[in-house]
């Protein structure tokens, strides 16, 4: 074993859109001799696992149908399985792993489940999310069915196939407004050179992150809601953010409401920190805040994007405001008791129980 | 669990940023002890909605405490908003305008005493 990280690509998309097309030519490129390919099965017949059927023997497929209602137990199993043979030289060393999901599939459970799974995160690169959308159907599909947006929204990379079929420019737009990050590539799947998405699958250098500029109303009330109750808007702050009266918002507000913050990705300029750090959060998941060395010019200011479901913009920035405000005010009770000592004991549900005394050089 | 201190709880959470090498404050390292003492100002601030209090116990743990003096033991945030809700009586929600006002109200109170 070696401590060599392993890239990671989801290929997401509605049923038709073109996931297998794209997956089928990707795997024929020579420079992806080395990936190995786990293929979510829908049903009693693999037709997806027929198409890449020429990579058989590097091909997991995780039994029970959709990823995302069984997905926790079978992918463990999955990983532990891919990652014992790479170790012990069953299967070739393998540097990138495709996951397939199937059409009907939303991604957010794969990638809590990769977030948390000791294998995926000791051994995986961050899993980076590519959602083919259908230039023809892709526009009602988007509108009609809820996973095909969650798709859209999970998405780091959008691809928009058949595009010499449709009429792309209204479904751009679509995207845009559903995830203002992702860059979109018109691509016919049948007919373009691979090599034009390749470079898609290239790690993303540090200098070209974070993707937190984009196209959304700056100011939250302007922002229109979208298919599915789903809007985007920005919230920024000249002022520097105090880390843990962000920390105390953000917690909060995914307790009550996570399942309706569908992403939210953000640069933050942290009081005391010199650079930047960036946040992610998709629902429930919080990604671990990643810092950069410094602004590369960009103004110091925080920046947040938000793509919510059926919540006011407005409201959240006035909530982000009033608790950006209070450590203003509690600066100002410096020495209130509000240290419990270990030695003190207490009483929880009725119970009298006493803590561990920690020594004080680790209370800092 | 710490393996030094063997306090339950030692884990690390994504607000965590003492003992965090990228975080600092002006160049210098953060205290875990002074950002747990800032964290519990925060939250009491907010937890007196709720008439409930809340304490750092043993620089490992929070203790809430209501009114009527029942206890509950959490280890990071994703379980103070939980038990707050229990031991307070209602739902925590940040965009609540209620408590948005009272927030607002006590930052004026405070400004005016300043």
């Amino acid at each position: 074993m070696n401590d060599e990280r392993i890239q990671c690509f989801i290929i997401s998309g509605f049923l038709g859109s073109g996931k297998s097309t794209l997956l089928r030519r990707l795997l024929a490129d020579a420079g992806s001799a080395d990936s190995l390919v786990i293929v979510n099965e829908l049903g009693e017949v693999g037709l997806d696992h027929e198409i890449i059927a020429f990579s058989a023997d590097r091909t997991v497929l995780l039994p029970g149908g959709c990823l995302c209602c069984s997905i926790r137990e079978d992918i463990e199993t999955t990983l532990r399985q891919i990652f014992e043979d790479r170790d012990a030289a069953r299967i070739p060393a393998f540097r990138r792993i495709f996951i397939e999901m199937s059409g009907i599939a939303e991604p957010q459970p794969l990638l809590c489940t990769l977030h948390v799974n000791p294998f995926a995160a000791t051994r995986l690169e961050s899993p980076r999310v590519f959602t083919v959308v259908d230039g023809v159907l892709g526009r009602s599909t988007l509108a009609s069915a809820p996973q095909a947006a969650r798709q859209a929204i999970a998405a780091d990379s959008i691809i928009i196939s058949k595009p010499d079929l449709g009429i792309t420019e209204d479904l751009s737009q679509t995207l845009r407004q559903i995830n203002p990050w992702a860059p979109i590539h018109h691509f016919n799947l049948l007919r373009q050179p691979i090599a034009d998405l390749l470079t898609l699958f290239d790690p993303v250098p540090e200098s070209q992150r974070p993707q937190i500029e984009c196209e959304v109303p700056a100011q939250p009330a302007q922002s229109h809601a979208h298919a599915h109750g789903v809007r985007s808007f920005a919230l920024s702050l000249d002022e520097s953010l105090n880390w843990t009266a962000f920390g105390t918002w953000m917690t909060m507000l995914l307790h009550r409401h996570g399942a309706d913050i569908l992403r939210v990705k953000g640069i933050l300029a942290i009081e005391g920190n010199p650079g930047p750090v960036l946040f992610h959060c998709a629902q429930h998941l919080v990604h671990p805040p990643e810092h950069l060395s410094d602004w590369n010019a960009r103004p110091r200011r925080s920046r947040l994007v938000f793509i919510v479901r059926a919540l006011s913009p407005a409201l959240i920035e006035q909530s982000f405001r009033t608790f950006m405000a209070m450590p203003e005010r509690t600066a100002s009770d410096r020495g209130e008791d509000g240290y419990l000592a270990a030695s003190a004991g207490g009483t929880v549900a009725g119970r009298p129980i006493r803590r561990p005394i920690a020594p004080r050089w680790i209370k800092g | 669990m710490c393996a030094l201190c063997a306090a339950l709880g030692g884990s690390r959470f994504w607000t965590d940023a003492a003992g965090h090498e990228a975080f600092s404050r002006d160049g210098g390292k953060l205290s875990i002890r002074a950002e747990r003492q800032e964290r519990v100002r925060l939250l009491n601030s907010i937890a007196a909605f709720y008439a409930v209090s809340i304490r750092d116990w043993g620089g490992s743990s929070y203790m809430l405490e209501n009114e009527s003096g029942q206890r509950a033991n959490v280890y990071n945030l994703n379980g103070i908003w939980s038990q707050l809700e229990e031991l307070g009586g209602k739902a925590c929600d940040p965009l609540e305008p209620g408590l948005l006002s009272y927030l607002a109200a006590t930052q004026g109170a405070d400004r005016s005493e300043r």
